[in-house]
């Protein structure tokens, strides 16, 4: 059940008035939103509900375990940490298992392969489940969490059970945490007018985004010219290349934002996932714009406890390209995905080193931007590309400025001008206009939306195609 | 220990904070935490508010954009009242049709579907390439 569809539409509106509905009932809510969630999630696959009923169980009595013994005080660390190990490694072979299963056994194959150990190893047909990438991170958190003492052990199965299946979340992010999330559930929740403006004009937006912007962008430029970037032309591989990155902005960014709304109506209240991520002036700056809840949970739970920059330029540098490197695993069981990481991690580690250089010129912020958004379009060639074959031969196209854009049309260049303004708004831009609104009577705003949302249905074309970080 | 200060982590939103501590409740929700309201009739004035304005959308929506409501029942299985949903959608879209009320949204994409044909060598004149 895919965000943009008629049907999500019909069933967000069920569980908004029954949700309501239930409002002095906290706990009847809370294992209503359950079963919606679950309902949402069986529609892709009914098999996999089990899969998240027994994640959540696990991590809930692991928490709750650690819990009991963080109660009894230091003196029992040990078995705390034993737990923590448990249930990190738990979610991991989870992951492990669904994602990575058919990636290291050929990998593992090739390596015998090469030391003359030919092996058949066992064929497994793995589906991947959606979403497991963000419940196992949400999941691994949570644990984390209970042991450093930073959110109290869930009493109740059930607010374990909706914080890692909240359908808002649940597929695609953001990576919400226990410590936002839980409080919110132990008390009613409640709506206020900015909530609902807030959220309302989210989904507009994220749906505008996604079908008219990404889609079109995917459909029109992105597919053709990455399916065979060997027969296009220079102009058409650096419009698709620009496409891509305002494409990828446009679909993730567009997710979280009706993510965020969704749950806004709901009652609860997400984090921010993007914050106009081409307009960092470093990588690092990018990191704290791009894919937040994801670029943190990395930073809290791998960086940091690698030992972050407490151990020199070499060993921070290290750690960066560590962290990096699992960063990029985790987007995809492909080494374009690692490259990618590499990529990122590398330029990290140089910007680093710039700035311990004594004397250094400060470059003024454009120029700082432009580097960063062509550094970063450089990667997302490797990203983008399914083998590294594919990527080499989209680069080696860059020499062929013969003929001007034949793929490329002046439509597709407005949709990436546009996408790229996006980043030129008032980084406030929605929660300014939501204040406005919220101010309307209901009928004046209700028209409002509904029109804003006919726009869109204007302009968009038939069907949706799924969001790109489903598959991961 | 201690992170460095301003350039420690490559991913910092705080930096300069131990993990361990981080203050995950600072961060950004994308709007001010706004007071909770006050009693419990603010707050029902607040979801009737809201109830009342997705009302509002919905019903715009289903005068004027019936046409996406058509298009997904065509694709519902012809079991479970897909077929009475069918024949509900088409008899809605044709009443709204009747009375032009699709013809705004038909209007705006018809304009829409003729820039994207635009090809460059088209953008002198303005005329899109068939």
């Amino acid at each position: 059940m895919l965000f943009p569809t008629m049907i999500f539409g019909i069933f967000f509106l069920i569980v908004y008035a029954a949700a309501w509905t239930l409002d002095r009932e906290n706990r009847r809510r809370k294992q209503f939103l359950v079963a919606a969630s679950w309902v949402f999630y069986a529609w892709w696959d009914w098999r996999f509900v089990g899969l998240l009923a027994v994640s959540a169980t696990l991590n809930w009595w692991i928490g709750r375990a650690i819990g009991s013994l963080l109660a009894r005080g230091e003196g029992a660390r040990r078995k705390r940490l034993w737990l923590v190990a448990l249930g990190v490694t738990i979610n991991l072979i989870i992951l492990g298992f669904f994602k990575y299963y058919g990636f290291f056994t050929d990998q593992l194959q090739t390596i015998l392969h090469v030391v003359g150990w030919a092996r058949d190893l066992p064929l497994l047909q793995v589906i991947l489940p959606i979403g497991v990438s963000f419940f196992t991170f949400q999941g691994i958190s949570y644990i984390v969490d209970v042991h450093r003492g930073k959110v109290a052990a869930a009493p109740a199965l059930l607010d374990v059970m909706l914080l890692m299946s909240f359908f808002p979340h649940l597929v695609a992010g953001p990576i919400v945490r226990a410590s936002d999330l839980l409080p919110q559930f132990e008390k009613p929740a409640r709506l206020t007018r900015e909530m609902a403006t807030h959220g309302l004009l989210l989904i507009v937006w994220g749906l505008f985004k996604k079908t008219v912007i990404a889609s079109q962008l995917a459909t029109g430029l992105v597919d053709p010219v990455f399916f065979d970037p060997a027969s296009h032309t220079a102009p058409d591989l650096l419009l698709a290349a620009y496409g891509y990155a305002v494409q990828i902005y446009c679909d993730f960014s567009a997710y979280s934002d009706m993510a965020i709304g969704l749950a806004a109506l709901l009652g609860y209240q997400f984090p921010r996932n993007f914050d106009q991520p081409y307009r960092a002036s470093s990588l690092q700056d990018f990191w704290r714009r791009w894919h937040i809840s994801l670029s943190s949970w990395l930073r809290d739970y791998l960086y940091i406890p690698l030992g972050g920059s407490r151990g020199g330029v070499v060993r921070t540098c290290i750690n960066v390209m560590i962290t990096m490197l699992l960063g990029g695993l985790w987007h995809g069981a492909a080494w374009t995905f690692v490259a990618w990481g590499a990529l990122h991690g590398a330029g990290l580690c140089i910007e680093r080193l710039w700035r311990l250089k004594p004397g250094r010129r400060h470059l003024p912020t454009w120029v700082g931007v432009l580097i960063t958004f062509h550094v970063v379009c450089l990667a997302w060639i490797l990203f983008r590309s399914e083998t590294f074959g594919g990527a080499l031969s989209y680069l080696e196209g860059f020499s062929r400025w013969g003929s001007g854009p034949e793929v490329a049309t002046p439509l597709a260049v407005v949709l990436i001008g546009l996408g790229l303004l996006l980043h030129a708004l008032p980084p406030r831009a929605v929660e300014e206009t939501s204040a406005w609104i919220r101010r309307l009577p209901s009928p004046v705003a209700g028209m409002a939306v509904g029109l804003a949302f006919l726009l869109v249905e204007a302009l968009r074309d038939p069907g949706v195609a799924p969001f790109i970080y489903y598959q991961f | 220990m201690t992170e460095e200060p301003t350039t420690a982590s490559p991913f910092g939103l705080l930096e300069g904070v131990e993990a361990p501590n981080l203050p995950v409740n600072t961060l950004d929700h994308g709007f001010e935490p706004e007071a909770e309201p006050e009693n419990d009739i603010e707050a029902s004035r607040a979801r009737a508010w809201t109830t009342r304005t997705i009302l509002g959308a919905t019903l715009l929506l289903a005068v004027l954009n019936a046409h996406a409501l058509q298009s997904w029942a065509t694709t519902l299985p012809p079991e479970w009242g897909g077929q009475a949903i069918r024949n509900l959608a088409e008899a809605w879209y044709s009443a709204t049709s009747s009375l032009g009320l699709d013809r705004p949204r038909a209007a705006i994409h018809a304009a829409y579907e003729a820039k994207k044909t635009l090809a460059w060598g088209d953008l002198a004149g303005a005329t899109p390439k068939h």
